[in-house]
């Protein structure tokens, strides 16, 4: 059977979205063998909350009623077991033939390790053009793309209560120093002012980076050399001491969704997240819908803006055994009317890396957008002035090592040692830097 | 022609051959390649192999960590064992006592051992929530200040050694038991005739009926909690810092944080150099336990 063939006659009726028509451009360059043979395509995806499966669900039934000797077996895996999974399926020579919604820096470090294969062919017939022009500069390293950016969520942001920081005559903070101010006013008894991560999880470690940058740091020199000893990351340290006591109880063992968890059911004033904020606050706690409102995650100061993206791809690993149908089913999530199911499954969360997708009435007219159109309008100026961890500037080189340092728990480690060891913030840095320095090493 | 005992022994090994070449498959060869990836500098997703020697030994003996690790794995492993014999005896002795509703409390009383740890996990973590708790709940209700159980030291430690002796105290209380129930009634009968209190009846007919069974106990529940990692894990992820990290989490750690498999096979092999000690001493103390007619 040519390869073609594996696409059926109604696919004319598809041509409309850009993801199936460029599916469609890289159907012809399946091997014949590989087409021929039924094909069992196995995609991790690292976004698994239940409406964004179900939208995977639509995604994977059109594409296998197009592309009948393909079945996609979607595998959900959290943040945090990423790597011990990712090392279980090379050992067990087991990798999955596609991983979707991979954050960057994770993507960078498989890249760093020679583990990707070139996407280029998928970008191109996605339109390169159409891809904001962060994500192209980011995942593209000599000259060819390591990864496709599907989708970017910013977690540079901070929710608050419009109606207790009126009630307590407080504007939303634009610096650290405001916020902490913020958050010790709005603690009262079991109501707290702030919900940001302690713990030794996937968000703390995540989030370090940002604030480093943000007060003027690096964690990794353009060099390569190991800086997380610095004058910034004592900062750092000693703002989130000062956050501390304003903090839920349980906010040493802190995640993603304890944090948002804490704002979403009224115990703390404001919190740290991405858009999710917003459909879990109309699902969970309809009570305070109309109260909340998000500003671009204060600055250490006003004068060094930093946020960070996301910056969530597509990567086909080298070692995937279909790796043809891989990219085919890649292009295959950009095909208009899923991709925006898939996005707006969590509205105001995942945010289109597509231009074109952007702009598009089909995803800006989800009833939540429209009547938090202020605040998606923040996440989407956030974003566009946003860089990724591994890449905190156009000019930076990949920080290779960036998923590593990322799950090694270095950051969050840190971080305890100091609020809750009562570490010195100097000495806890010290001993940061000294285990970043040996992991560079390995 | 070979005489008839010979080749009843050559039966034997023939017999016996297949199931040691797949025990030495099974067993033996995944702990000969973990012992010689001990000496590598191995990543799990590149799979590159760099030999380094005595570097990874010498490099954990160097570690902080490692000693914090190990000094926790013994706090876990005397704090788990003290509740569980403790506990398991105490229970045991009250089940061996004739009440209404023995049968279905005997019964109850598995049900812990009966649970996955990952439920048990998260029930209790769920209970031990710092907000919404049933645990902070009534703790507060009493008047008393809300604790953080999980995430501050030593809470998180005395946190874990309750709920994994919790789970696994069952297992004591069903050994002793049925140890307690053979003992003969005339030995009570003998002791109160002699004018022996309850207490001295306890520390002179029962304890020493029921020493040897502790004995393996105590070597069986050694052996299996200090390779315990599941409940740890789940419940403190090894925090708060490094508090509740013990040495299968940094193996853990090591091999899928810091992708240092050379690293954590030397930590799995001095793991397992401390449990053929323990095995040592249970071997030892099952072969010289005597008979329960010499006891008697």
């Amino acid at each position: 059977m040519p390869a073609k063939d594996i696409v059926s006659p109604d696919r004319r009726s598809l041509l409309k979205a850009a993801g199936a028509a460029a599916a469609l451009s890289l159907a012809g360059r399946i091997p014949e063998a590989e087409a021929q043979a039924p094909v069992t395509l196995r995609a991790m995806t690292l976004q698994r909350a239940p409406l964004q499966m179900k939208a995977y669900e639509a995604m994977v039934k059109g594409f296998e009623a197009v592309n009948r000797n393909i079945k996609v077996e979607v595998l959900p895996v959290s943040q945090t077991d990423l790597w011990p999974k990712l090392a279980a399926a090379y050992a067990g020579g087991d990798v999955p033939d596609l991983v979707m919604q991979i954050t960057s820096e994770n993507a960078v470090s498989l890249h760093g390790q020679g583990l990707l294969q070139p996407v280029d062919d998928v970008v191109r017939a996605l339109g390169e053009a159409d891809f904001e022009p962060a994500a192209q500069n980011l995942f593209k390293d000599k000259g060819s793309y390591f990864a496709v950016p599907a989708s970017n969520n910013c977690v540079s942001l901070l929710w608050y209560r419009k109606d207790l920081l009126g009630e307590a005559g407080l504007a939303p903070p634009q610096t650290w120093e405001q916020l902490v101010n913020v958050a010790r006013r709005l603690t009262k008894g079991d109501k707290y002012g702030a919900s940001m991560p302690y713990g030794k999880t996937a968000m703390t470690n995540s989030i370090t980076w940002t604030l480093v940058y943000q007060a003027g740091g690096r964690i990794i020199a353009p060099d390569n050399s190991v800086v997380f000893n610095s004058d910034a990351t004592v900062a750092v340290l000693e703002f989130l001491k000062e956050m501390h006591p304003f903090m839920p109880p349980g906010v040493n063992r802190y995640d993603f969704s304890d944090v948002l968890n804490a704002y979403v059911q009224g115990t703390s004033a404001t919190c740290m997240y991405t858009g999710r904020a917003i459909v879990n606050v109309n699902n969970e706690n309809p009570s305070i819908a109309d109260h909340i409102s998000c500003v671009p995650f204060p600055l250490r100061s006003l004068d060094r803006p930093w946020w960070s993206g996301a910056f969530e791809s597509l990567i086909v690993p080298k070692a995937a055994k279909n790796a043809a149908a891989a990219k085919l089913f890649a292009a295959w999530n950009f095909k208009l009317d899923t991709y925006v199911e898939f996005i707006n499954a969590t509205p105001g969360h995942q945010i289109p890396m597509l231009k074109s997708v952007l702009a598009s009435p089909d995803y800006l007219s989800h009833p939540l957008l429209v009547k938090y159109r202020k605040e998606l309008d923040v996440t989407i100026d956030t974003l566009s002035k946003a860089h990724a961890t591994a890449k905190p500037d156009d000019k930076s080189p990949l920080i290779v090592k960036a998923g590593e340092i990322q799950n090694s728990g270095i950051f969050a480690e840190t971080i305890q040692r100091v609020v809750i060891e009562g570490e010195a913030p100097r000495r806890a840095a010290a001993w940061g830097q000294d285990r970043i320095a040996r992991l560079m090493r390995g | 022609m070979l005489p008839s005992t010979l080749r009843d022994q050559a039966l034997g090994y023939a017999l016996l051959a297949p199931s040691l070449l797949l025990l030495g498959g099974l067993l033996g060869w995944p702990l000969i390649q973990a012992v010689l990836l001990s000496f590598y500098d191995m990543h799990p997703l590149t799979r590159r192999v760099i030999y380094v020697g005595l570097e990874n030994y010498t490099d954990i003996f160097e570690d902080d960590m490692f000693w914090r690790a190990f000094a926790n794995n013994f706090v876990w492993l005397a704090g788990s064992l003290f509740l569980q014999i403790g506990g398991g005896v105490v229970v045991a002795l009250l089940l061996n006592r004739t009440f209404i509703g023995r049968g279905i409390a005997r019964s109850l009383i598995l049900f812990p051992y009966l649970m996955p740890v990952l439920v048990a996990a998260l029930v209790w973590r769920w209970m031990l929530d710092d907000i919404h708790g049933i645990v902070n709940y009534a703790w507060i209700g009493m008047g008393l200040k809300r604790i953080d159980w999980l995430s501050t030291m030593p809470n998180a430690m005395v946190t874990v050694i309750v709920v994994g002796s919790w789970r696994v105290f069952p297992f004591v209380v069903i050994a002793v038991l049925a140890r307690l129930q053979s003992i003969p009634q005339q030995l009570y009968e003998a002791a109160e005739v002699d004018g022996a209190s309850r207490w001295s009846q306890f520390w002179d007919v029962t304890m020493p009926q029921i020493a040897n069974v502790l004995s393996v106990i105590v070597l069986l529940r050694a052996i299996w909690d200090f390779r315990e990692f599941d409940l740890i894990f789940l419940m403190t992820g090894g925090g708060p810092v490094i508090g509740t990290t013990t040495l299968p989490l940094l193996v853990y750690k090591e091999a899928f944080e810091l992708f240092k498999m050379g690293k954590a096979l030397a930590i799995a092999v001095v793991m397992m150099l401390c449990m053929l000690v323990l095995i040592a001493a249970y071997l030892r103390s099952v072969r010289n336990a005597p008979a329960s007619e010499e006891i008697r």
